[in-house]
């Protein structure tokens, strides 16, 4: 059993490592071993839904959480003010120590092969996937591919009125196998996504930011990690005065964004300088961060101007920011436009419709994000393997994970601009949380081997631990605001938390509580009502989702659809009520149509 | 389009001059040209051609014909409308006409179900129409008019910019924390207007029941008071059996009675009274006893010719705060020293001496009814709400509440305030369409500058 992954960035490690993991020989395939597990654009990892999506990636045996731990010189918990279930982790990581830390644990993965080419191809036999041509002439076998080429496939870099073909700064593109994936007949989009200049540190007057410094104590992300983590740079707080706005739209028509010249579609979370300034004229100011690319390293990352403007213009409107006035630029900002399927050619498994034994993850599927990245890769490593072992495919639900959420979103609904997640997109947003990964996740990693048989029973034990606490806290009566009440009664109360309980209780509540166990118990009280009523919205999504819609119903002779819903059903092809009732601008009326036809149909 | 093309009589039977029957469907025209004749080889949209209503060469009667084409007709369809003598005879046989030449009868409803399918209703409309269908006042038929130009909708869309605005700026909040400059304020006022709209709406809509199913007024009053003799002068018509024996009637009849535009679903109780009596006859009493909870109003009658009994004083305090007019009935056996006892007994209560059985003085009857609508409500207010659309707004109404009770705590947790807000526009999204996250997140970009 033999899988090639095409592509050693996150999504392509978390896949071959998957694969590896639950037996199959898996060859990891790169353009360049020095840049396998390169960050290449921000050098952070986690934050909002993508912390939480590290979190699951840890909990389904995956590396990322791991290496973030390892190399990260600055934590945080966002959010951390507001409730349990949107609180996310965050690191800022040396991106060379990134880098190293994870090409020398693939050197120790058993059955997992590092191998550096180019590939050119699919080889495929009776429209199944089975192996992979390279450029370098020669040709591998292979049982199941998995394409995670990122930026790569036909990307072309955009600095001004300057263009050339690239899949990273001065890295050379896929262009054969761009092609032939067109050629496999897959529908390609073209995106836009773009990256900031880097500075160099000693040139900059840091005395004109704000510093941020990271969380005390800090957090990580992974179970694993038992060496507590260490802040050791900062990032900094800045503004870009008014006189940047009109730099910038004055010199608005040398942007390829707005001379035309580049036609992918950006993301609107993460504009360019100039999308700020054209969008929102009436700002005075725009924020950025900069971030340390690494201990090592003079290299600062400017977050939030991000650019396409020609490099005169950069160093202007760099002169024109009070601090960054004298800064040398190291590397200037870019925009890069590059292939990425419509997902919606793609199972819930990740595995292509059109052929068999072929998986897409990360970029290439229309997402952005480290993050969003490694979970695709994860789950396309797991399936490729299910899928040779003959075994049913792993999907996750939407109730159950962030990662559910995002490839039910993409394979379904598809894309029409690189593809975040977002909190906001989870119906079950409070039951989807960092501190419950485990109860969530663990049963399916030790299911499918994914963790060590002892690493899920330190995890269970931890869970019985908080449990009992629960327990003690509802069976606890204490005086507080006049009234006796359980201490679960109390924590209940808006203006409560664990720490005022702690003290009214007067003593310890749990030996050495971690953040992520008081987030946890918080979550259990405080959303008790709720997480009730999602229980029975997730009883009936269930319902939705055992109804299945017959992969040949023509939606055309469903009565009582408009024509619109109809061609929006037809499009999107869903397998169930569920998926039904989840594709855009389809109705509760809709849903009682279709499923009032499936129940004639099953009468006749 | 191999839609089945459908026919019905689209005017009330029975009634008026001219009927007219509707076809909706590709094949209406060529349904209405093998019936109808004669009409030119192409006819125009909109334009009424005199012709006859044909069966096999025979003329069966007189009519207009008016052709409209799709998309640009009421279903969205291909229609066509053919009046006639509003005969049922003929009416029949010109349905009948229209089957045999291709068109099918069509299910209560079926035309404002395809206008709906075709986008040329919004569901809150389609309601409407269908509610109108039914609608049978006058003040009913113009309310049900307003919500057909959207008036429902008009408000549900101001309570969906209200909740929206508000989940934009939580999720801003949320999804964006780190960007500091972004954190989003309360968004409290557009919510607390919301939430006043939707008292306001549903304050309303215990009129605008009342006007599209009548108001109920009940007549209460102890046993053999005369409430059926006052019940049939009202109707004008013997409908109550009358008579002197008391607990006559067992059970309540409900009549309708037209006044100034308004229906009244006028009930006669059965006679409360003490403890007693048979057990068909307590069954109706406690019917009778539910229906006096459910009424408008009541007509309370006490007996001018009897000294007053302690059943009277016990309906009396039954009617608690209900709007009422005190009737002494028999006037013309009336007795003064009755009548001095009862204004006594009932300070503050206008009293109206009537005499069902011979008619007098009904006038402050009728008088009362017709002010009813006036002091239930300003009909210029109203909005005509069905069941299903209260039971949403009711629901709205407390989710917006606990959306502000939430905002109001210290610290307002935004996870489940964000919870609520979807949950509303869950709600409105039952009423006008599905809002998904995409529309938020649209919020979020347009509104806020993300990106550090």
């Amino acid at each position: 059993m033999r899988v090639i992954v095409i592509g050693a960035g996150h999504a392509g490690i978390e896949a071959a490592c998957a694969a590896a993991r639950m037996g199959a020989d898996a060859v990891l395939l790169t353009m360049h071993l020095e840049t396998v597990a390169q960050m290449s654009c921000n050098p952070s990892i986690g934050g909002i839904a993508k912390g939480h999506l590290v979190r699951e990636i840890d909990a389904l045996g995956g590396v990322m959480a791991r290496a973030a731990d390892a190399t990260g010189i600055h934590f945080k918990v966002l959010n951390r003010s507001k409730g349990p279930a949107v609180r996310a982790t965050r690191s800022q990581n040396d991106k060379a120590a990134y880098r190293l830390h994870l090409k020398n644990l693939l050197e120790n993965v058993p059955r997992l092969s590092l191998y550096q080419g180019q590939a050119a191809g699919i080889v495929l036999r009776n429209g199944r996937a089975c192996g992979v041509r390279l450029e370098e002439g020669e040709t591998l076998d292979a049982d199941a591919v998995i394409v995670c080429s990122g930026t790569f496939l036909g990307g072309r870099i955009f600095i001004g009125s300057t263009s050339y073909a690239a899949g990273r700064a001065n890295e050379p593109p896929s262009l054969q196998l761009a092609r032939d994936i067109r050629d496999l007949g897959f529908e390609v989009l073209r995106l836009k996504t773009g990256t900031p200049m880097r500075l160099h540190a000693d040139s900059i007057d840091w005395s004109r930011f704000a510093p941020q410094p990271g969380d005390e104590p800090p957090p990580c992300f992974s179970m694993h990690t038992r060496r507590p983590v260490r802040n050791r740079a900062q990032c900094f707080l800045g503004r870009t005065p008014a006189e940047v706005g009109r730099i910038v739209r004055d010199h608005l028509h040398l942007s390829p964004l707005y001379s035309g010249t580049i036609q992918g579609i950006g993301p609107r979370y993460c504009p360019s300088i100039e999308d700020k300034i054209v969008k929102f004229p009436e700002r005075q100011q725009h924020h950025f961060y900069l971030e340390p690319e690494g201990l090592r390293n003079k290299e600062i990352y400017v977050n939030g101007l991000s650019s396409s403007l020609p490099i005169d213009v950069q160093r202007m409107v760099l002169a024109a920011i009070p601090g960054l006035d004298k800064a040398r630029m190291m590397r200037p900002a870019y925009a890069i436009e590059y292939d990425a399927i419509q997902p919606t050619q793609l199972q819930p498994s990740l595995e292509s419709r059109r052929v068999a034994n072929l998986f897409f993850a990360g970029q290439v599927n229309g997402t952005s994000g480290y993050e969003e990245a490694a979970g695709q890769g994860l789950m396309a490593g797991i399936n490729a393997v299910l899928k040779l072992r003959g075994e049913a495919p792993f999907v996750l639900e939407r109730q159950e994970a962030y990662i559910g959420v995002m490839i039910d979103d993409i394979v379904h609904r598809g894309v029409d601009e690189p593809y975040r997640l977002f909190t906001s997109r989870a119906e079950f947003r409070l039951q989807l949380r960092e501190d419950n990964v485990f109860e969530r996740l663990g049963a399916h990693a030790l299911r499918l081997g994914l963790v060590a048989r002892s690493d899920h029973d330190r995890q269970l034990r931890q869970l019985e631990k908080r449990r009992g606490l629960i327990r003690e806290l509802a069976s606890t009566r204490a005086r507080c605001g006049g009234r006796t009440e359980t201490l679960f009664q109390i924590l209940k109360r808006p203006e409560m938390t664990l720490a005022g309980l702690q003290e009214l209780h007067g003593r310890e509540l749990m030996k050495k509580m971690t953040f992520s166990d008081a987030s946890y118990i918080e979550a259990c009280v405080k959303y008790e009502g709720y997480v009730a009523i999602q229980h029975r919205e997730v009883a009936k999504i269930s319902r939705m989702q055992k109804t299945v819609i017959p992969g040949d119903l023509d939606f055309q002779r469903v009565e009582g659809l408009s024509s619109e819903i109809r061609e929006k059903l037809a499009r999107a092809r869903p397998r169930t009520l569920a998926e039904a009732a989840r594709v855009p601008g389809i109705t509760p009326a809709a849903i009682n149509a279709v499923s009032i036809h499936l129940a004639l149909k099953c009468k006749h | 389009m191999d839609e089945e093309t459908i026919v019905a009589l689209a005017t009330p039977p029975g009634r008026g001059g001219i009927a007219v029957i509707r076809l909706s469907g590709a094949l209406s025209g060529e349904v209405a040209r093998r019936i109808f004749q004669p009409l030119p080889a192409r006819v125009q949209a909109r334009r009424s051609y005199h012709g006859f209503i044909h069966d096999a060469g025979r003329r069966i009667d007189e009519g207009l014909a008016v052709f409209f084409r799709a998309p640009r007709s009421y279903s969205g369809e291909e229609m066509a409308e053919i009046s006639l003598h509003s005969n049922l005879f003929l009416v029949e046989k010109a349905l009948e006409l229209a089957c045999r030449h291709g068109a099918r009868s069509a299910l209560p409803g079926e035309f404002t179900y395809r206008a709906f399918r075709n986008n040329k209703l919004d569901l809150l409309q389609a309601e409407a129409v269908n509610d109108l269908i039914r609608a049978n006042t006058r003040a009913g038929a113009l309310m049900e008019f307003d919500n057909l130009e959207g008036r429902l909708s008009a408000t549900v869309a101001q309570v969906r910019d209200a909740l929206l605005r508000a989940a934009v700026e939580i999720e801003t909040g949320i999804e964006f924390a780190e960007d500091q400059h972004l954190e989003a304020g309360p968004g409290g006022d557009g919510l607390a207007a919301a939430l006043a709209l939707l008292e306001k709406v549903l304050a309303c809509s215990r009129f605008s029941e009342a006007v599209s199913r009548g108001f109920q007024v009940v007549i209460a009053g102890r046993v053999n008071v005369g409430k059926s003799s006052l019940f049939n002068a009202l109707l004008l018509r013997e409908r109550s059996i009358v008579s002197a024996l008391p607990g006559t009637t067992r059970d309540y009849i409900e009549e309708t009675l037209h006044l100034g535009g308004f229906a009244f679903r006028v009930s006669d109780v059965a006679g409360i009274r003490a403890a007693g009596g048979d057990d068909i006859e307590n069954q109706g009493m406690q019917r009778s006893l539910e229906r006096l909870a459910a009424a408008d109003a009541v007509l309370f009658m006490v007996d001018a010719s009897q000294p007053l009994q302690e059943s009277d004083l016990e309906i009396h305090r039954l009617l608690g705060g209900r709007r009422r007019i005190l009737l002494a009935n028999k006037s013309d056996r009336g007795r003064q020293d009755v009548i001095a006892a009862i204004r006594t007994a009932f300070p503050g209560e206008p009293l109206n001496l009537i005499s069902a059985k011979h008619g007098d003085n009904l006038e402050a009857v009728t008088a009362f009814l017709a002010s009813l609508p006036g002091e239930l409500a300003q009909p210029a207010d109203a909005v005509a709400v069905n069941l299903r659309q209260k039971g949403l707004l009711e629901k709205l109404r407390e989710t917006v509440g606990r959306v502000l009770r939430l905002q109001a705590q210290e610290p307002a947790p935004g996870e489940l305030v964000a919870e609520e807000l979807r949950q509303g526009l869950r709600l409105v999204g039952e009423l006008t369409g599905a809002i998904g996250v995409d529309d938020v997140l649209r919020g979020v970009f347009a509104r806020f500058c993300i990106g550090k």
